[in-house]
């Protein structure tokens, strides 16, 4: 795990010193998107090629959906009184 | 959303040439090591650190714009943990790590692929998928009934490019600056969550 976040700040700290370096910067952009396609590529392969998965991928997909809506309706209950929090509050003064 | 097409592509046309075998096998033998998931983190973070306009901006607004990230983190893993007990396969450190993707689909189900196992990668995958999905989709219902606020909560991570039109159009501007501000913020946050969820 201390590897991922010592990646992970490497790179934000390189991104922070590269900020006024627009080529660079247009560069790491697109080769973090290049980078992805490839990945999940690669991931879509791996999960190809695995026989586990075709048996689980419909219970895969129904528990991520349920997952997906059970967060959307967390946050979204959370964010209500956030909403008022901040932006009404605002209006009031208004 | 041109970039959503072409990743859901991606992982597409990798499982279709996975299953019918069409693939050379030194790809397969050598895919998915740690070090190509240490360079995408690395890549990652170069652009997150180099976006000056949100990092500032925005905090020296209002310090408590941070509060809607926070609230969608809880509120996500909160959901996310409660719908694991009623999932027989999925333990609670699993959907939790599902839900900490928030929305952010390509990086999240990598790592969840590459560290816990790639059935549960798929479950993240096609999870945070239907979570941009559903907020692209029901945006106007849910400023209807739960206020501005709900797709930003919704799109989690993706309220900053592919669901921003849609929050722009029925929010308006001010709550679509504090969508880029918290897509932004929990974008930087989903690596960080879902590595720290799976080996906790």
């Amino acid at each position: 795990m201390l590897k991922f976040f010592l990646f992970l700040f490497a790179g934000i700290l390189t991104g922070v010193f590269l900020r006024e370096n627009k080529k660079a910067i247009s560069f790491f952009e697109k080769a973090t998107m290049f980078s992805i396609f490839l990945l999940l590529f690669l991931f879509g392969a791996e999960a190809g090629l695995d026989e586990k998965i075709k048996t689980t991928f419909y219970s895969s997909g129904v528990n991520g959906i349920l997952i997906s809506i059970s967060a959307i309706a967390g946050s979204i209950v959370f964010s209500i009184p956030v909403y008022f929090f901040i932006f009404r509050k605002k209006e009031e003064k208004k | 959303m041109k970039d959503s097409l072409i990743i859901t592509f991606c992982f597409i046309l990798g499982l279709v040439l996975g299953i019918y075998k069409f693939l050379p096998e030194f790809l397969i033998k050598n895919s998915f090591s740690n070090y190509a998931l240490y360079l995408i983190l690395f890549l990652v973070g170069v652009t997150m650190g180099s976006d000056k306009k949100t990092w500032f901006f925005f905090l020296s607004k209002s310090f408590k714009l941070v509060l809607i990230p926070l609230s969608i983190i809880i509120g996500t893993l909160i959901g996310s943990g409660l719908i694991s007990l009623a999932i027989k396969e999925i333990s609670i450190q699993e959907a939790l790590a599902v839900g900490s993707g928030f929305g952010y689909y390509s990086l999240s189900s990598i790592i969840i692929a590459e560290i816990h196992s790639e059935t549960l990668g798929m479950t993240a995958l096609l999870s945070n998928i239907s979570r941009e999905i559903l907020t692209l989709l029901l945006t106007p219902f849910f400023v209807r009934f739960f206020g501005p606020l709900s797709p930003v909560a919704s799109g989690g991570a993706t309220s900053m490019d592919t669901c921003l039109p849609v929050i722009a159009k029925y929010s308006g501007r001010e709550i679509a600056a504090a969508a880029v501000f918290s897509g932004f913020i929990l974008t930087l946050v989903t690596p960080f969550a879902v590595t720290f969820i799976l080996n906790f």
